[in-house]
């Protein structure tokens, strides 16, 4: 017994011989991929005719997990073979609009997000020269807000109104794979592809702004007839395309976060232990 | 003038020429000792899977549900659903091509889980709706495996594409009327990603253990549902209905009428539907090693 902890320990020292701290920053541009229709959220672009009953729908699939990330990273690499890392970004997502005509009516719509996330993985290392080349396996956890945006013209008229969509989480799952290119002793450069799969459920919607022809209608509203719930399960009157955005308590929405980005970082290595 | 720049041109491009040609040599040079590594194996996994990031499925009345007719009031209790899950048996075939990378095609199919759902209507009159999905998926999966340890056990971690052709089957049963229905969809392909990470256990010195945890993010988007069941008390009423009563086409654009719960359900041109098919799982294989490639030193 004693000789198998003994050895557990040699090859632990051993180990840690490699062990390095290091933190950095980074910065990422990334591409929406695997979205779908938001019927929900009337992201769809569609021409109607009330006379005829024809309407005329055009696939969109929508994903906000496009646009820019700006982060830090703090991370462990406890040997030659694996490492543990945490990143925490600003997400500003990519938006999404779409465009529906009715005779002379247009509206237009648009969604877009700010998000912060969290993100701690597992690295592995394939090779540990330079470049050092690696690929991790995380869990993406997404905190805060979408905006939508509803802009109705009219001949003699226009409306327009802006939810905030928060208090939600996406918990996700990302995979990296990436290359650490040695500049200094102790400075990386870091490149890295990355995909992550996750999506957000908001919990509430508040309407946040509400006018007609420029004129500002919110005073004239209890704040309560434009509050959104969305709940697991409930009294719910979801039951036609843009129900999401109607008021009281609605079945949660899913809102797709994929995307796949390229991330670019500085990281300073600290001394080897 | 011409001529010595049409001279000058095609040293220059000669030159060019015998620089690609030697850093070709270079890389082969350099990639030699690497493919005393080489290595082909034939395998046989089976896999056991959840469905993972699903979705309420409204659109296919997968959503369990009490509707109270006269107060207009519909209660709806979330539901996510995933036809990722199952169990898949699949040959694979791969390539490690040095100690750091290798290549791996594994092509199955597999009998996904089946959701349930129940809508009971109250007021003016008590019915009830149960509904049932479930599908056969052929999925095809090439794969790039980085070697992480490359000792025993050899852990690995994989990243790959994953298509899929999907057939499903959608079943209601109403008990007002005792009618039923059944549709089959299918058309259409899947695209997706696929991820995972294991390790491998030599058993003799040909035949290894491999074990895997993986994930597969996809969605399938069907193009045709075909009425296949439509009885009413008993009565098949198929014989009565026509081509275009029976069958249903999902778009990417058109005229469309879908803009209620469950309309991806009726006959006519619907926008096409996003069926998710995403899973988690784990796999036992058991894979044989071939030669190892000997190159001279």
């Amino acid at each position: 017994m004693n000789k198998i902890f003994l050895i557990c320990i040699n090859i632990l020292i051993a180990s840690i011989s490699k062990a390095q701290f290091y933190m950095g920053v980074q910065s990422s541009y990334n591409i929406a991929v695997q979205g779908r229709t938001l019927g929900d959220f009337l992201l769809i672009d569609g021409s109607f005719s009330n006379t005829t009953n024809d309407n005329v729908f055009k696939d969109k699939r929508s994903s906000f997990g496009g646009g820019l990330k700006f982060g830090a990273i703090i991370g462990y690499q406890v040997n030659q073979y694996i490492g543990i890392e945490l990143n925490s970004n600003f997400h500003k997502t990519n938006q999404v609009s779409t465009k529906a005509t009715e005779g002379n009516n247009t509206t237009n719509m648009s969604m877009n997000g700010n998000i912060i996330s969290l993100n701690p993985a597992l690295v592995g290392y394939f090779f540990n020269g330079n470049p050092k080349i690696y690929s991790k396996l995380g869990i993406v956890y997404n905190s805060g807000k979408f905006i939508y945006n509803y802009n109705l013209k009219t001949a003699s008229n226009q409306e327009s109104y802006s939810y905030n969509l928060n208090k939600g989480s996406a918990l996700g799952l990302s995979f990296s794979f990436g290359a650490d290119w040695k500049l200094k002793q102790r400075i990386s450069i870091r490149t890295e592809l990355c995909y992550i799969s996750a999506n957000y459920y908001p919990k509430k919607a508040y309407l946040e702004k509400y006018e007609e022809n420029g004129q500002n209608q919110m005073p004239s509203i209890n704040p309560k007839d434009f509050e959104i719930t969305y709940s697991k399960s409930g009294n719910s009157d979801g039951e036609y395309y843009g129900s999401a955005l109607g008021e009281g308590t609605l079945l949660r929405p899913q809102i797709p976060m994929n995307g796949l980005g390229l991330n670019v970082g500085v990281i300073y290595l600290f001394r080897k232990k | 003038m011409g001529g010595f720049a049409k001279k000058s041109y095609n040293i220059h491009s000669k030159n060019r020429y015998m620089k690609i040609q030697s850093n070709c040599l270079l890389i082969f040079l350099i990639a030699l000792p690497n493919l005393i590594y080489a290595q082909f194996y034939l395998g046989a996994s089976s896999s056991a899977n959840i469905g993972v990031n699903g979705r309420s499925l409204q659109e296919f009345l997968l959503i369990d549900a009490t509707v109270n007719q006269s107060a207009f009031e519909n209660t709806l209790i979330e539901k996510k659903a995933s036809f990722g899950g199952g169990f898949l048996i699949s040959p694979l075939i791969g390539y490690q091509a040095n100690k750091h990378i290798g290549f791996e095609l594994q092509v199955g199919r597999y009998k996904t889980n089946t959701v349930s759902s129940t809508i009971t209507y109250n007021n003016p009159s008590d019915d009830k709706v149960s509904i049932s999905m479930s599908g056969k998926v052929f999925t095809i999966r090439p794969s790039i495996i980085g070697y992480i340890y490359k000792s025993k056990p050899l852990i690995y971690a994989k990243l790959g594409a994953n298509y899929s052709n999907c057939e499903f089957t959608t079943q209601t049963s109403r008990q007002k009327n005792q009618t039923q229905t059944s549709i089959l969809i299918n058309g259409g392909q899947s695209l997706g990603i696929s991820l995972g990470i294991g390790s491998e256990f030599s058993l003799t010195n040909r035949i290894y253990l491999r074990t895997e945890l993986g994930y597969v993010h996809a969605n399938y988007f069907p193009e045709k549902g075909t009425f296949t069941k439509y009885d009413v008390n008993g009565v098949n009423q198929l014989p009565n209905m026509s081509d275009k009563q029976k069958t249903i086409h999902y778009v990417k654009e058109g005229n469309v009428e879908q803009t209620y719960l469950g309309a991806a359900l009726d006959a006519g041109t619907h926008l096409s539907p996003q069926i998710p098919i995403s899973s988690f799982g784990l796999s036992i294989a058991l894979i044989y090693k071939f030669n190892k490639r000997k190159t001279k030193s």
